[in-house]
């Protein structure tokens, strides 16, 4: 017998120290291990091992009570209507096989949704939105399959221009308001802009209105003389100076992150700025909450040069092993408010501002930093590295997994959707095109996934477009800058759920 | 040959052909494997039961997309797996919590020890230490990597197996498994060197 590798002689070991090894495979391990010492202490090692493991787990499952679910199973089966009977297959085309089968269309279309409808908030951070609904793979032009499979996602689509009613039926197309001059709006001086302008150009959006999002935008947007004019002033809040500081980055940040991370040294968000800021490493373990820290310092090792493939790796085993992962959204939002106060908005104005336009950014920032590991990922692939292509792939659809779970915000959990769907697409390429069980089973999650989320913000643009007291508005902002958006319907009685 | 006799492939086949009873024959066969499965993951009986309804269901509606040609035993454990995963999501606590930690809440309710077979105090002292020293050591595991563990030494999986369970490769399993091993070799080694 001719093992490949070290790991697969060592899963030998297992086996034989088990019991569990073909007597003829036996013999031969047996004579190697008797014949190399190191290789015998390995063995003694493994031996202890298995036999404590195996041991400890039968007497584990000793203490579990017998179950008998069979006449439950089949008086279901039994009571089952014909349409409830069968999992239609996914329609399968002989070679050449389409790469986007059903789950991934639907994907694909609510993706394509939630970034035309929802994205482009802060104009100066956003590439076009069509841009950021594209896949990392390029097979992106197969035909849209239709699937009829009561297990399939299917995507409930808002007609563009047309706000969704809860129920989920599309209303009847509005027209916009008559808007004054939006060249002229976004022109406006901070502290010109008035909350009432703020709320009216939300509720605008809100109806699909592409100039409306974009004064928001511009509005809630410090340009980089707004910025040094905030730092510059010895009058303003701490957290004034950090916002302003993170809307301008790089080195020019560096400076007043580092002031910040003086004062705070065990605060992840801006410990994690500061190294972006800078290029030093990470300091992941700052967060036990949060594994975007390691994902970071995974993306650091892989991009230093050479790459540091074993601490990228160790890295990535250690984040996986997060519940979840966000983007510090809210903590970015919370600076932001502060420095749209000092550079003379109102705070009513700001805090409208600031929790209006939160979210692309990160969405962007999440977005890039799993495609960069998948490109590590493919890079590997193509110098014949396939465990770790594979575990990098893997890794990232877990990054997604935990974006989506930890999400605070629908552009955290739309990042994490979309690096799970690119993630997986990826394995399946790795797979040799081929669908295992589990593969199909975290595809339809995904698709999923994106439905609830599309349903999410048809409900809640169907919300805003309602007659709205100013408190009820002011109320909502301040929900945002506390908990994020995706708690809104928790905290407001009586209206959708997500 | 007698429908009991049939192998789990071959029973798969019966099912897709309409004939349902086959359904009967896997659930009793798999039911307590899967139950067992489950209560690694959710670490509740009762929800672990319910899943095992859930996963049999679904093997019932996916029955024309089985393959064959391929194992039966690791298809079923996925879709387990995945039942199980989606419910901790759903509660919003993706993390496996083990099955010992349930047996140990167990046996702190009866006030028993699991006994062994040691016919001698310092004999079941050393069994006792060993135990602690491997549950600390899972204790210590992500869930992940405790997942691995679990299917390859609780379950008696092989690497293929726990491959198309996880959705991964033989080849990465293996390599993810010597490296778990090794670290709880490092963490058990004072006990047994001690014991």
């Amino acid at each position: 017998m001719t093992y490949h590798d070290d790991e697969q002689m060592y899963d030998a070991m297992i086996d034989l120290a088990a019991g569990r090894l073909d007597r003829a495979e036996a013999k031969v391990l047996e004579r190697r291990i008797d014949a190399e010492p190191a290789l015998a202490q390995e063995y003694a090692g493994v031996a202890v091992l298995v036999r404590d493991l195996e041991s400890y787990g039968d007497a584990m499952v000793a203490s579990l009570p017998e179950i008998d679910v069979v006449d439950a199973v089949t008086s279901r089966v039994a009571a089952m209507e014909p349409g409830d009977m069968k999992m239609v297959p996914f329609a399968t085309v002989e070679k050449p096989r389409p790469r986007m089968g059903a789950w991934a269309a639907a994907a694909a279309i609510a993706a394509a949704l939630i970034a035309a409808v929802w994205l482009g908030m802060r104009e100066s951070d956003q590439p076009p939105p069509q841009d950021l609904a594209r896949p990392l793979t390029s097979h992106d032009d197969s035909p849209l399959q239709e699937v009829e499979s009561p297990h399939i996602a299917r995507v409930d689509t808002v007609e563009a221009g047309a706000p969704a009613t809860p129920g989920g039926e599309p209303a009847a197309p509005q027209m916009p308001p008559t808007a004054p001059d939006a060249d002229e709006l976004s022109m406006l001086a901070k502290h010109d802009i008035t909350a009432d302008a703020i709320i009216e150009q939300r509720q605008a959006a809100a109806r699909n209105d592409e100039e409306a999002r974009n004064v928001l935008a511009r509005w809630a947007a410090l340009s980089p003389e707004n910025a040094r004019s905030v730092l510059a002033d010895t009058d303003v809040s701490t957290d004034a100076i950090v916002g302003a500081a993170l809307s301008l980055g790089g080195a020019d940040a560096a400076p007043y992150l580092q002031d910040a991370v003086a004062r705070n040294p065990e605060d992840p968000y801006l410990n994690l700025e500061l190294a972006k800021a800078t290029g030093d490493p990470t300091k992941p373990e700052l967060d036990e909450e949060n594994a975007l820290g390691w994902y970071v310092y995974a993306r650091q090792m892989l991009s230093s040069d050479p790459p540091n493939l074993s601490e990228a790796l160790k890295a990535l085993e250690t984040a996986k092993s997060y519940t979840k992962a966000h983007a510090y959204t809210l903590e970015a939002a919370q600076y932001h408010e502060q420095a749209l106060i000092a550079s003379g908005m109102s705070e009513d104005a700001a805090r409208l501002a600031a929790a209006f336009t939160s979210g692309p950014s990160e969405y962007n920032e999440m977005v890039a930093l799993g495609n960069d590991l998948l490109s590590y990922a493919q890079y590997f692939q193509e110098l014949g590295d396939s465990d770790a292509a594979l575990i990098i792939t893997e890794s990232v659809q877990r990054f997604g997994e935990q974006l989506d779970v930890g999400a605070l915000f629908s552009h955290e959990r739309f990042a994490g959707l979309e690096l799970q769907d690119t993630a997986l697409n990826f394995l399946e390429t790795m797979y040799g095109g081929e669908r295992t069980e589990s593969l199909v089973q975290n595809m339809e999650a995904v698709a999923a996934g994106f439905n609830r989320l599309v349903s999410f913000i048809g409900n809640f643009n169907s919300f805003l477009t309602q007659s709205l007291p100013n408190d009820l508005w002011r109320f909502v902002a301040d929900i945002i800058l506390q908990q994020g958006d995706l708690q809104i319907f928790n905290n407001l009685p009586q209206t959708p759920q997500e | 040959m007698s429908t009991t006799e049939r192998t789990d492939e071959e029973l798969m086949s019966l099912l897709s052909e309409g004939r349902d009873h086959a359904l009967g024959v896997l659930v009793g066969r798999y039911q307590q494997d899967i139950f067992r499965f489950c209560v690694h993951y959710v670490k509740d009986v009762e929800r672990a039961r319910d899943l095992v309804q859930e996963t049999f269901i679904r093997v019932f509606t996916a029955r024309d997309r089985f393959d064959a040609t391929r194992s039966f035993r690791p298809w079923i454990l996925c879709i387990a797996r995945n039942l199980c995963l989606n419910e901790l999501k759903r509660k919003k606590t993706v993390h496996m919590e083990s099955l010992e930690e349930y047996a140990s809440a167990a046996r702190e309710d009866s006030g028993e020890l699991t006994r062994t077979g040691a016919d001698n105090p310092d004999q079941q002292l050393m069994e006792d230490e060993r135990r602690r020293a491997i549950e600390r050591a899972l204790a210590s595991l992500s869930d992940d990597a405790r997942e691995i563990v679990v299917l390859r030494f609780f379950e008696r999986m092989a690497a293929k197996d726990i491959a198309e369970i996880v959705g991964s490769t033989e080849g990465a399993v293996r390599t993810r498994l010597h490296r778990i091993l090794k670290s709880l070799r490092d963490k058990c080694q004072p006990i047994w060197d001690e014991y």
